[in-house]
């Protein structure tokens, strides 16, 4: 159980914004904590956080440290924005370490709009998204497909998008793992998931996800930009955040309860419930984790259908095709999720199983993982603020990958309970005022606005900056929104 | 109802506490709670009848079963919940419940939460002198 009252740790500051608990903190520490936060963060820290971390520290096969980003908050099992990774053969695999909703993760597509083209119509475009892009309580997509057919979904991620025409061949390279990770075995998912799942591709959900328009609003590298398609500080781009959706919770919820036992079985006890896990070579271990890249590769899927319906949406209201607009995908990360990666331990490379809770994959130009085009840049980095404060573009450095196995923060992490937000804040009001700051909202349900309101948020320039300033992630650009749906 | 909604256990999440004089007062509370998050249910139509039949080893995992099958539910039909009515044979410790639901509209019902997952965290069944009381969080 996670203890609510706790002793705020005796740090180690390593620098400005790196924070270390030692192994002497909590009894049974197999690696000391590592929090990347500036002080101002620190201060702001959900103190359940430091509990969580240290419970990740005492896991089997933990290497180097259990990491924290500067965007955490207290979640189930990991903390949100954490990030440790294990070895193969002695460590194990936690859905509490990836979360329910696998591969939650951001998407970020450019135009060559400019902010004067597209305010005038705003109200027209955000409405339309709003009916073409499902939002809210359990909602259904356009496509419909055979549980056959799904599983194909399952395996090849994105591809099986464009392979069925809902997107361009040059989008893949701009995904993580080209959207489609390896080892998804469909076999490995129950019935219950695939019928969950089976018509929820395109639709967005609720909660913290939503569809953005936005406009960049400042530059921090213009001739790195222009790499990445993005030109002027008045260009419209779309931002996206949503996940697997009802598949991949399902997915989490049937493991979890298999776990629940394996941890039995495999004599492995561990401070928390939802920390339950199994060895990464097991045969529980193994199921999950081809059942998640199952989940996985359907979150790409997921996000890349909500990117064609985006483009036929602007091709309606501003009678130019795709093409003429430059609707060119800038990335699509995942930011709840565990891969097996290369990285360096003691000086030598090992397969490791990073876990990212909350956190964001962001590998320096030298990873042969990504697409020609970024291996002079950097890997970009989407980071979805809250609503009403914007959000950032990075590229990962080989910094990253010595120091966090190539993992950063993820947006800009809670620190108001839903419940709290909601006494505070009156949707319908947020909505009004917030057009009046140019931003013009559609919802599903104004008590979840409420809850998304910028209050109930960090200030993501302050993580941003942090990451910036450990030489983790670099600021590339920031974005202004100025139309929003949430579900 | 016997329920109250939590702060601050779940930062980013919901959670809830119920109550009853016994299992079936106890999954009644834990049940409408869990659909009150989703919808409010009094502008949800009672259109569509669900019924739900769980058996387990011990009380917790009979609640947490039950729970998870009205989140499923929810997804699996594209449906949110009008009312719902649980029985619990204590003995042979089998939930039975019986759902009115409506396929969901957004521009007819007033929808809240779409919840992921009922998870472990702070999960809470106990029984202390004659009241049943359920910590349930859910993942939003």
């Amino acid at each position: 159980m996670i203890n609510r009252n706790v002793a705020v740790p005796e740090f180690e500051k390593k620098s400005d914004v790196i924070w270390d608990i030692p192994m002497s903190y909590k009894k049974g520490m197999r690696v000391p904590a590592r929090i990347y936060a500036s002080e101002k963060l620190m201060k702001e820290m959900d103190l359940a956080v430091y509990d969580q971390l240290t419970n990740v520290a005492c896991l089997p096969g933990i290497v180097n440290h259990a990491l924290c980003m500067p965007d955490a908050h207290s979640g189930y099992g990991f903390p949100i924005g954490g990030v440790a990774a294990f070895n193969p053969d002695t460590g194990i695999i936690s859905p509490g370490g990836i979360g329910f909703d696998i591969n939650c993760g951001m998407r970020l597509i450019t135009t060559n709009l400019t902010l004067k083209e597209v305010q005038p119509k705003i109200r027209p475009l955000v409405d339309m998204l709003f009916k073409q892009v499902p939002a809210g309580v359990g909602c259904k997509g356009f496509v419909k497909i055979t549980p056959q057919e799904f599983k194909k979904v399952m395996q090849n991620g994105a591809k099986w998008c464009i392979e069925n025409g809902y997107g361009w061949q040059e989008d893949l390279e701009r995904i993580e793992d080209y959207g489609c990770i390896e080892h998804a075995e469909p076999s490995k998912v129950s019935e219950k998931a695939i019928s969950r799942g089976l018509n929820q591709i395109g639709t967005l959900g609720s909660g913290n996800h939503y569809l953005e328009i936005q406009h960049a609003s400042q530059i921090f590298d213009k001739k790195t930009a222009e790499k990445l398609g993005i030109f002027s500080e008045d260009q419209i781009c779309i931002m996206v955040h949503c996940g697997s959706r009802g598949f991949g919770h399902q997915v989490a919820t049937d493991h979890l309860k298999i776990f629940a036992d394996a941890m039995k079985k495999y004599e492995i006890t561990v401070p928390d419930p939802e920390l339950s896990c199994a060895p990464f070579n097991s045969k529980e271990g193994q199921d999950y984790y081809h059942a998640m890249a199952c989940a996985a590769n359907a979150a790409f899927a997921n996000r890349q259908v909500i990117m064609y319906r985006i483009r036929e949406t602007f091709k309606h209201i501003f009678e130019k095709t795709p093409e003429e607009m430059e609707m060119h995908l800038v990335y699509d990360v995942a930011h709840n999720i565990a891969k097996y990666e290369e990285h360096k331990v003691d000086g030598k490379m090992k397969k490791l199983v990073v876990h990212r809770k909350g956190a964001t994959r962001c590998f320096g130009p030298s990873r042969t993982e990504l697409a020609p085009r970024f291996r002079k840049t950097g890997q970009p980095v989407i980071i979805g603020g809250s609503m009403e404060t914007g959000s950032y573009l990075l590229l990962g450095t080989d910094k990253a990958l010595d120091e966090t196995f190539g993992s950063t923060a993820h947006g800009s992490g809670r620190t108001m309970s839903r419940t709290q937000a909601r006494k505070e804040v009156r949707g319908d009001l947020l909505q009004k005022e917030m057009e009046k700051r140019g931003i013009y909202v559609k919802t599903t349900s104004y008590s979840g606005l409420a809850e998304e309101a910028g209050a109930a948020y960090k200030s993501i320039s302050e993580v941003v900056d942090t990451m910036d300033k450990a030489g983790i992630s670099k600021k590339l650009v920031k974005f202004s929104p100025i139309g929003n749906i949430k579900g | 109802m016997p329920y109250k909604f939590i702060e601050d256990i779940a930062i980013a999440d919901v959670a809830f506490e119920a109550t009853g004089k016994n299992l079936t007062e106890l999954f009644q509370s834990a049940a409408q709670a869990t659909i009150e998050s989703m919808a409010n249910t009094k502008t949800v139509k009672a259109v569509i009848v669900k019924k739900i039949k769980k058996k387990a080893k011990t009380v917790d995992k009979l609640l947490f079963e039950l729970l998870e099958e009205i989140v499923y539910l929810k997804d699996k039909d594209a449906i949110v919940f009008h009312d719902v009515k649980v029985k619990v044979d204590e003995k042979k410790l089998e939930a039975t419940a019986e759902l009115t639901a409506d396929k969901i509209q957004p521009e007819k019902q007033e929808l809240h939460q779409d919840v992921k997952a009922v998870t472990m965290h702070y999960y809470l069944v106990e029984k202390k002198k004659d009241t049943w009381k359920t910590v349930v969080v859910l993942d939003i």
